[in-house]
């Protein structure tokens, strides 16, 4: 229940000013930062293309404010004792945007796509996890089998990489041609793509399913819906304020206090389900295989300090492992400890290392040196991240060498192990993505991806992990994550710094609300003037 | 002639077979591997990472891709995008019009400006004008264009209203695209149309038509600009290649469709078909221009023409 309030973190600058006319059937763009490539669900990883895809698709599931599974185009489910049957009950009143019937062999259709490995799915393939096959014994019935119990299976159907595509288009048309022409059952259909610059959708007059927490029913109130690629901040962010787009995403915190106070545009914060952005402290060589050094290590940074100065408010900091809007969030975590680099300086101390003539502490002839590993270019500002950090821990005796990289000669230092702290987020709908990130199977190596960076290895956390994906019963699994986090803080296996949050400003544009990932929906969106 | 060129396109083909070769090292010796920038958002099985391996014939050796991709390359099957799937060939076949349009029009904005400068500035030399002249045209030069651009943008779209800030499809969207592109190289075509004016304005014919009462005016719109621009014209269509390359950060502030946005947003994705291909299709457009430019310099003096039948 602590989901709910967090969603719109900071909303509505200017407050009552505005006394905006709805416009019936109106136009809008909406502004996106990063060039899109494709919109099969099945096939495209990209968090952008979320976005778009996420209006063109209808799930089989929903998850509410409180992370609750509810219908959408399945009514109903069952789920057999084993965990590995699950039988889904569906609308029969359906239709993909190209007047084909959505029934059960539609979503056996799309759940053997994925799997096949000529889709080469990415990302879709991982949500639906051990997937065996698929039965559909009449139009509003589909089996599924797994074969191992998978509880972030319902969970992960919400997602918009679970969108259900319309068989006839994807079995008639090319991949290639596909990713570019894609037919869902969702409130936007599909008009053109003209890369590097924008998407158009157009409304789907047929709609008549969209789920619970619509605000209304039919179809969507916006009758052209455009997505225009703007990389520039600058520029995104005039356009928005002159008008010639209705909403723009990313903005930049630097601008952020000069919109919240702009009376004509509204600022929406949403924070990002999944594993916030976290240091990840590597446990497989010294100095951070000793939990008491990684302690002393997080007791010296000012996190706090850091992520206010850097984020000016718009970014919440993080504590766990998991971001507040996740399934399964603790929120005994907040506050589990605090900043205080006298009592890690009396730590290292009692841990053996002391310091030496040049105020570096020492052990067995070893300095107490360390490598930050971070990306390049500088993603919400991790490298300042690096910075505050690095001076943090330089003032309680580590020798702190921070080193920048591009995505792939960094991926390659990771596999390598060439670091002690490096970072990484992952946006995800269930907190199964723990899974694969203390988990020693995952661990990186040479020639090996993989994302336990901190080389956690521990029987029982993996244990505990392996029981988070097979308890069904939701109150059980929340308990099991309980455990799984108080666990990876008392630890201090990796650090958390910020919660990715979506930002955006809407100028001319109303009714936007969210997913439980934080994708924007537009289907309730008007244009206001 | 016929054979002349045929002996200059000949001698282009090992160019660019180097250029192939040096590309697919560089691009595969870097460190860095394209799977993980493609599973890079979700936990990656090992059967995952072995089929997409397979697909995308990443577990085969260097020197068979390399020989996959030059077989192909002949074919004009320059293979699939990692990240889309897309045949590279009908990708490029679609953002090349955009990236064309734009370097060609910058090309006509830097000739023109470039002319009209520097033949005011030759005939007001060491004048006030002159000196202003001479000074804008290293402005323009040593502008980055990102900032020109933005500059523009706010001037003329935020502020005016005169012209869209983004898009594509309209001829409007292109105006000031061009305009940043085009002043960057501007600069250099100034200089060089003021000095060969000056130059052509020192010649006898020039006063032997003042002598034979040729108003000033007539002089100098008839006779000694045609004979000064000429050499202008070699260097504005050599400037192509380079307009193009600069296409690549204009498309980016103007969220316009191209080949460079395509390169930059491949590069990042260690989406190596894309990249070969895109490089690729630059290099042969490079080697083109220069042979062209040979070709056309033959064609208008007999002595280079007789000089290059020799070698």
């Amino acid at each position: 229940m602590a989901t709910g309030s967090l969603a719109l973190a900071g909303c509505g600058g200017g407050g009552g000013a505005k006394a905006a006319t709805t416009v019936k059937d109106g136009d809008a763009i909406f502004a996106i930062d990063t060039p899109v490539q494709g919109f099969d669900p099945n096939v495209r990883p990209a968090a952008q293309e979320a976005r778009i895809m996420r209006q063109i698709f209808d799930s089989l599931v929903y998850l509410d404010e409180s992370r609750v599974v509810k219908p959408w185009l399945a009514t109903a489910w069952k789920i057999n004792d084993d965990g590995l049957t699950y039988t889904f009950t569906l609308r029969s009143d359906v239709k993909f945007h190209d007047g084909t019937t959505f029934n059960g062999k539609a979503v056996c259709f799309n759940l053997d796509r994925i799997k096949s490995p000529a889709t080469a799915s990415v990302y879709a393939i991982g949500l639906i996890g051990p997937y065996q096959s698929c039965e559909a014994p009449d139009d509003t019935t589909a089996v599924v089998k797994l074969a191992t119990p998978y509880a972030p299976f319902l969970n992960n159907l919400s997602s918009p990489f679970l969108g259900i595509n319309s068989p006839t288009a994807a079995a008639a048309a090319k991949p290639e041609d596909y990713i570019l022409r894609p037919v869902g059952s969702g409130p936007f259909r599909f008009v053109s793509f003209t890369p590097n610059d924008r998407v158009v959708l157009q409304r789907f007059d047929g709609y008549n399913w969209a789920p619970g927490n619509a605000k209304h029913s039919g179809p969507a109130l916006l009758k052209t819906l455009t997505f225009q690629i703007i990389p520039d901040a600058t520029v995104r962010m005039g356009s928005l304020r002159t008008g010639s787009v209705q909403g723009a995403g990313n903005v930049p915190e630097t601008e952020v206090a000069a919109v919240k106070q702009d009376s004509r545009l509204t600022f929406i914060a949403q924070q990002q389900s999944g594993s916030p952005f976290q240091l990840q402290l590597n446990a497989s060589k010294a100095p951070f295989n000793d939990p008491a050094v990684r302690r002393a290590a997080r007791q010296a940074m000012d996190i706090g300090s850091a992520v206010k100065a850097l984020y000016f408010g718009v970014y919440q900091r993080a504590w766990g492992p998991l971001s507040p809007t996740t399934f399964g969030y603790d929120k005994a975590v907040e506050n589990s400890f605090t900043f205080d680099p006298a009592a890690a300086q009396t730590a290292l101390d009692a841990a053996g290392w002391v310091k030496g003539p040049d105020g570096i502490r020492m052990k067995d002839g070893q300095r107490l040196s360390i490598r930050y590993l971070e990306g390049a270019p500088n993603r919400e500002k991790r490298q300042d991240i690096a910075k505050f950090i690095e001076s943090n821990l330089k003032a309680v005796g580590f020798a702190v060498d921070v080193a920048f990289a591009q995505a792939a000669p960094l991926q390659t230092e990771i596999q390598q192990g060439n670091y002690d702290i490096v970072g990484l987020s992952l946006v995800a709908v269930d907190p199964n993505a723990l899974y694969s990130i203390y988990n020693p199977q995952f661990a990186p190596t040479p020639k090996k991806l993989g994302f336990d960076l901190s080389h956690t290895d521990d029987a029982n956390l993996t244990a505990e992990l392996a029981q988070g994906q097979r308890t069904i019963d939701p109150a059980g699994r929340a308990k099991v994550y309980a455990s799984v986090q108080q666990d990876i803080i008392q630890n201090a296996r990796t650090v958390g710094i910020y919660v990715p949050t979506y930002t955006l400003v809407l100028n001319g544009m109303d009714g936007l609300r969210f997913d439980a990932e934080g994708y924007p929906i537009f289907y309730d969106a008007t244009r206001t003037r | 002639m016929g054979y002349l060129i045929a002996k200059r396109v000949l001698a282009g083909l090992p160019t660019l077979l180097g250029v192939t070769i040096i590309l697919f090292l560089t691009l595969r010796l870097l460190p860095g591997d394209p799977l993980a920038v493609i599973l890079a958002g979700a936990p990656p099985t090992p059967e995952m990472v072995a089929n997409i391996q397979q697909q995308f014939g990443l577990n085969k050796s260097i020197p068979a891709q390399y020989w996959d991709f030059l077989t192909g390359a002949v074919t004009l099957d320059l293979g699939s995008s990692y990240s889309t799937r897309q045949p590279v060939t009908s990708m490029i076949a679609q953002q090349i019009g955009p990236t064309l349009l734009l370097a060609l029009a910058a090309a006509g904005v830097s000739a023109v400006v470039g002319i009209l400068l520097g033949s005011v500035a030759a005939i007001r030399r060491n004048g006030v004008i002159d000196a202003f002249v001479r000074v804008t045209s290293l402005v323009f030069t040593s502008m980055p264009s990102f900032w020109v651009g933005l500059l523009l943008i706010m001037f003329f779209s935020f502020k005016l209203g005169w012209f869209p800030a983004t898009g594509s499809g309209s001829p409007q969207t292109l105006v000031l695209p061009a305009i940043t592109l085009g002043l960057s190289a501007a600069g250099t075509v100034t200089r060089l149309v003021r000095n060969s004016v000056i130059e052509v304005l020192g010649e006898n014919f020039v006063v032997a038509l003042h002598a034979k009462g040729l108003r000033s005016r007539v002089v100098v719109m008839k006779h000694v600009l045609r004979n000064a621009v000429i050499p202008t014209v070699t260097i504005v269509g050599l400037q192509l290649g380079a307009l193009l390359a600069g296409a690549v950060i204009v498309e980016s502030v103007f969220s316009r469709q191209g080949l460079g946005q395509m390169l930059v947003q491949a590069i990042g994705g260690k989406d190596y078909p894309v990249v070969q291909g895109v490089v690729l299709v630059i290099a042969s457009i490079y080697i083109l221009i220069n042979i062209v430019v040979d070709v056309s310099y033959a064609y208008i003096d007999p002595r280079v023409r007789s000089a290059l039948a020799k070698t």
